[in-house]
This record gives C-alpha cells, structure tokens and sequence, in this order.
C-alpha cells in the first residue's frame, strides 16, 4: 500500500476505528511518517467535525420539532386522504396525463373553431337576422289551408308563386307575401285593391271539373286568393277569378271544401298558424269559442279566430281588416283604398315619431330600412306596386301620406 | 428503543410514539441543523428548515417506504438548501464539471497538529467552511456533519457513485488547503 491508496482510504472512511483493525494499514503506519501526520490530522479534523455537528441547537427549535407529532398529527389528513392526494397527485404529473389533458383541449378549441357559425349579415341591417328568423318559422309551421270554392265550370286564374309564403306580420297587422326564391313580394292589399293579383294564364287555368280530382289537394304554407270576378255576380261565377299562391313543398287537403260551392267573391285565407287563424274561407273551421261570422253572400269575408290564437298582433289585424272587408257596401277599389289609408296611417306614425315628416317629398323605404327605422319585412309591406312611391305631403303643419308615380 | 435503527424508530414515530419521535430528532436533529446551519450562516433560517424537514418526514408517511431514512432525512434537507439558496438569488451550484485540484496534502509536522487544541480545530473548520464554495461545503457538511458514507452521499446528492465520490475528495482537497494554510500561519505565529 502507498501513501495515496492510504490517505484515499482513510478519507472515504467514516470511522476511524477502523484503520488500527487493518493490518496492512497498520503496518503502514509504522513505517511512514506523512501518513501518521496525515492519520493524526484527519483524527482532528474528524473530531472537529463531530463538535459541531454535536453542537446544541437552540431550545426553541427543539421544542417545536418535538411538538409536531401533537400540533401536526391533529391536523394531519387521514391516510386515505393522503393517498388519494398522493395518487392524484401523480396522475397530474404524468406525461401521459399531461399530453392528453394538451390534446383534449386542442381538440375542443379546434371543434369550437370548426363548429363557430359564421357571420354573415352585415351589423349595419340589423333587421336581417331578424327577417330571416321569422321566414324560418314561416316555413317551419304549416301556414295556410286553402279551399276550393269555386263552382264548377267557372273559369279561373291561378297564379302559383313557387316558395311564396303569406303570413301575417304581427307588428304591422299587414300581410306580407314573400317569395322564397327570389325574395319576390306580393301584397294582400294589392288583391283587395284590384280584386287580381296577376293574370297567369299560361300557367294553368284549372277548372272546377280538373280540380275535382285534386279539390282536397292543398298545399300546406300556402294561400289561395280565390276572387270571383265582381262583375259578373252570378252563381256560376264564369269570371270569377281565383289566385292561388302555392308552395311546392307539400299538399295537404283542405278541410272542408263543400261549402265553398256557394261562395262567389270570396277570399280565401285559411291561415293555419299556431298563433293566428285568420280566415277569409266560408269553409274554414274556426274554434267555437271564437267570434265567427259567416256571411254567404257575395263580397261577404268570414274572420275566424284560432282557438290558440287570441291574441293581440291578430286581432288588431283581424279588427282592422275586418272593419275594411266585412263592410259589403265597399266596392273592391273602395277596400283597396282603406288599406292603402292603414299603411299610409302606420308609415306616417313612423315618421312622425322619429320626427321625420318634416320635409314634404317621396318617403325612401330602402332608406328607412337601412337606417334601422323598419324592418325589411315592413319595407315589403309598405312598398306600394310598381311605379307608385309613397310621398309626404305636408298641408296647414298636418302631414299625410299619398300614393305617386315617381319619375 | 436505544438500539432500534432509525427506520422503525420513524414508524413508531408517525404513529404516535412521541419517545420515537424524540430519539429521531436526538440522531439527526442537531446535525440537520447545523447542516443548514453552515450553508447559510443564518440561525432562525437553519432553525425553520430543520422544522420544515421533521414536518416533512412526518406528514409524507407515505414518501418514504424504503431504504435509509438518514439519506431520505438528508435528501430533504439538501432539497430546501437548494431551494433556499435558489429563491435567494444564488447561482446553481450542482455542476457536475469540477476543476482539477492538485493535491498538495498536509505540509505540516505532526507536532504541529497535535499542538493545535481541539477547540481551535472546531474554529478552523468553521472559518474554512465559509471560504468553501457552496458545492464543496454542501459536500462536506453531508459528509462529515451529517455522517453520510460516499454511497449515501451519492444517493442524496443524486449522483452516480464515482462522481459522488469525486466531488467529496475535490470538496475535501479544497478543505485541506485551507485548513493546511491556517496550520501553516499558526505555526508561525509560534515560531514568532
């Protein structure tokens, strides 16, 4: 053994003791001087080492390390809790853990960005989403049941509007048609104005003993406007004209098509909505608690209110047409006129509640839409036919409302 | 209860035995602090750390469940020091890399040392820790404080047994020059 094997020895050995057992260190030491040196300082050294490490500590501090079987053992959790928190604790850090708590959240922000609708409607029209919500529900609800009043042989009219849809606009009590396709409007009042909405002839003219095969076959979100020629006021009603708005989608049968038979000028409106049932029919079925007026003559229009259906935004249009249509003394031009005078009414109110009527001129609708005063729905209600724009005339500080040609 | 190994002692200990638990804190409380007490050379700091290490090894019941409790005591120990010595600004001291260091051994006569009282021993340790650097005196403390076999110093420090092994004889080479330079100066100062 040489010095350094010793003195490597000798350092890596924790008891000292150890070394007068050996033999082969022993007889080391006796023949080297550096290594006894050595072996003398390291016994120093080592009982150095053990004075301090022996030192007393401070009293406080023993105290509370003795006191913490008694103060943590009283608020130490049960070994269940520990191991639970300790297997959790675990789980947490695991990579397997982490890399798939990474991956469920990537996924789900990438489905929130897969599924996100976009926007697609321009914020500065904001009656849009708002329109096309209400179109839905037209066409979500079966809308109309039509009838097939006219007698036989008597010559007819159809006009079918592919998608059209008539319903009711609740806030304005106006009938609004909308073309589904091409977004094309056809007013009611335009058929009470002119007892005709359009002369489709080469459509199909169908007649009583065609549509017998089909009488029952309506077509449900669908109106037919079933106008007999005024003229001719005769039960045959060879002028008779009938316009049918029908939607493609689906037939259903009308309820009740025989007394219709009798009806010469009738309108025929069997509105079938949850909310409101507004008839023009002879032949629609109406709720026996609801006011019913059934009136066989001519030009005579039957209201019928839905059992469900009492409420205001129909009765107020109910009210208003009834009080313009049920009048048999009104000629078809004269109720024309009384609509005309309703729209002009409520267009006026608009105006002069956002003080807009203070200027005499043509009322721009296209405008009033954009700046948010109405809805598109009531641009297309109050949008008179071709060719006419509404204009604001102002007489003696009264305002009113008439139909012009603009040039 | 004198001659039970440390191990049993702690599963008296934690489970309400208050005399295990007392003669746990007689075989490692006072080295643990003086542990700290060197490597920090703040008193109620060393005070509160060897609290926090018997909190520890009282409340992870379930951490420890085999081996040594002295290198799991001192693991934990070590474990603050570090985190201690990180939250206050120091730079990382567990290099692996270590600088060569000649060994020149002890220059000085056997008389010389047994000259030197035991008392002045204990000073010249002291002052010599404190000119270690962190990595050597943290390795002399667990060595020759703490009482832990190279092995049980690799295990703690988490080292590989020769590296282990390695940075006690560089700690203990650097220790031996100081401690060789202040023998040296005492003996002059007697010659004077």
């Amino acid at each position: 053994m040489n010095c350094k094997e010793f003195k490597d020895l000798v350092s890596e050995t924790t008891d000292l003791n150890e070394i007068s057992s050996n033999a082969e260190l022993s007889a080391h030491l006796k023949s080297c001087e550096g290594c006894r040196v050595f072996l003398r300082y390291e016994e120093s050294l080592r009982s150095g080492f053990a004075e301090i490490a022996e030192a007393p500590m401070p009293s406080d501090i023993t105290r509370r390390i003795l006191a913490i079987p008694k103060t943590a053992g009283s608020s130490s959790k049960p070994a269940e809790i520990t191991g639970a928190l300790t297997w959790l604790h675990g789980l947490v850090n695991s990579f397997s853990f982490k890399v798939a708590l990474a991956s469920g959240i990537t996924g789900f922000l990438f489905a929130v960005l897969l599924l996100r609708e976009p926007i697609r409607e321009s914020v500065g029209r904001p009656d849009n989403n708002f329109a096309r919500s209400e179109k839905t529900k037209q066409l979500q609800r079966p809308l109309f049941r039509s009838t097939n009043p006219l007698p036989e042989n008597s010559p007819e009219s159809v006009i079918q509007g592919v998608g059209a849809a008539i319903t009711l606009d609740p806030e304005l009590k106006k009938m609004v048609m909308a073309n589904k396709p091409a977004g094309r409007v056809a007013e009611p009042p335009e058929f009470f104005k002119k007892h005709e909405i359009a002369r489709a002839p080469e459509l199909s003219t169908l007649r009583e003993t065609e549509k017998s095969n089909m009488p029952h076959e309506e077509i449900p979100g669908a109106v037919s406007y079933s106008l007999a020629d005024e003229e001719a006021g005769k039960q045959s009603s060879a002028e008779a004209t009938k316009a049918r708005f029908a939607f493609p989608p689906e037939k259903t049968s009308s309820p009740d098509s025989s007394d219709s038979s009798n009806s010469h000028e009738s309108h025929e409106n069997a509105f079938a909505d949850a909310s409101t049932d507004f008839s023009t029919s002879a032949v629609l079925a109406a709720a026996p608690s609801q006011p019913q007026r059934e009136n066989e003559s001519e030009g005579q229009i039957r209201m019928a209110m839905a059992p469900a259906a009492p409420s205001m935004r129909a009765k107020s249009f109910s009210e208003k047409a009834e009080e313009i249509l049920s009048d048999s003394e009104n000629t078809n031009s004269e109720k024309g006129s009384l609509v005309e005078d309703i729209r002009a009414s409520e267009i006026l109110k608009l105006l002069e509640s956002n003080n807009l009527a203070d200027k005499e001129g043509f009322i721009d609708l296209e405008r009033l839409v954009m700046r948010g005063f109405i809805s598109n729905r009531k641009f297309r209600a109050w949008q008179p036919a071709d060719g006419n724009s509404w204009y604001l005339t102002i007489e003696d500080g009264k305002a009113r409302l008439s139909l012009r040609r603009k040039h | 209860m004198e001659n039970m190994k440390p191990e049993e002692l702690w599963q008296r200990a934690v489970a309400g035995d208050q005399v295990a638990w007392q003669r746990l804190y007689e075989l490692f409380g006072t080295r643990v602090y003086q542990f700290f007490l060197k490597n920090t050379r703040n008193a109620e700091l060393a005070g509160d750390k060897v609290q926090e290490v018997f909190l520890r090894i009282f409340k992870n019941k379930e951490a420890f469940k085999y081996g040594s409790l002295k290198t799991w005591i001192f693991r934990i120990a070590r474990n603050l020091l570090i985190d201690e010595w990180r939250r206050s600004g120091q730079r990382e001291v567990l290099s692996d890399v270590l600088p060569e260091i000649v060994d020149a051994g002890i220059q000085v006569e056997e008389s010389v040392i047994n000259a030197i009282e035991h008392q002045q021993m204990v000073c010249y340790i002291d002052e010599c820790l404190d000119r270690l650097e962190e990595a050597d005196r943290m390795a002399v403390c667990l060595v020759y404080i703490a009482g832990l076999s190279i092995p049980e110093f690799a295990e703690v420090m988490e080292l590989p047994p020769g590296t282990a092994k390695t940075r006690v004889r560089h700690a203990r080479l650097k220790l031996d020059a100081l401690l060789s330079e202040k023998i040296q100066i005492k003996r002059f100062e007697k010659s004077i």
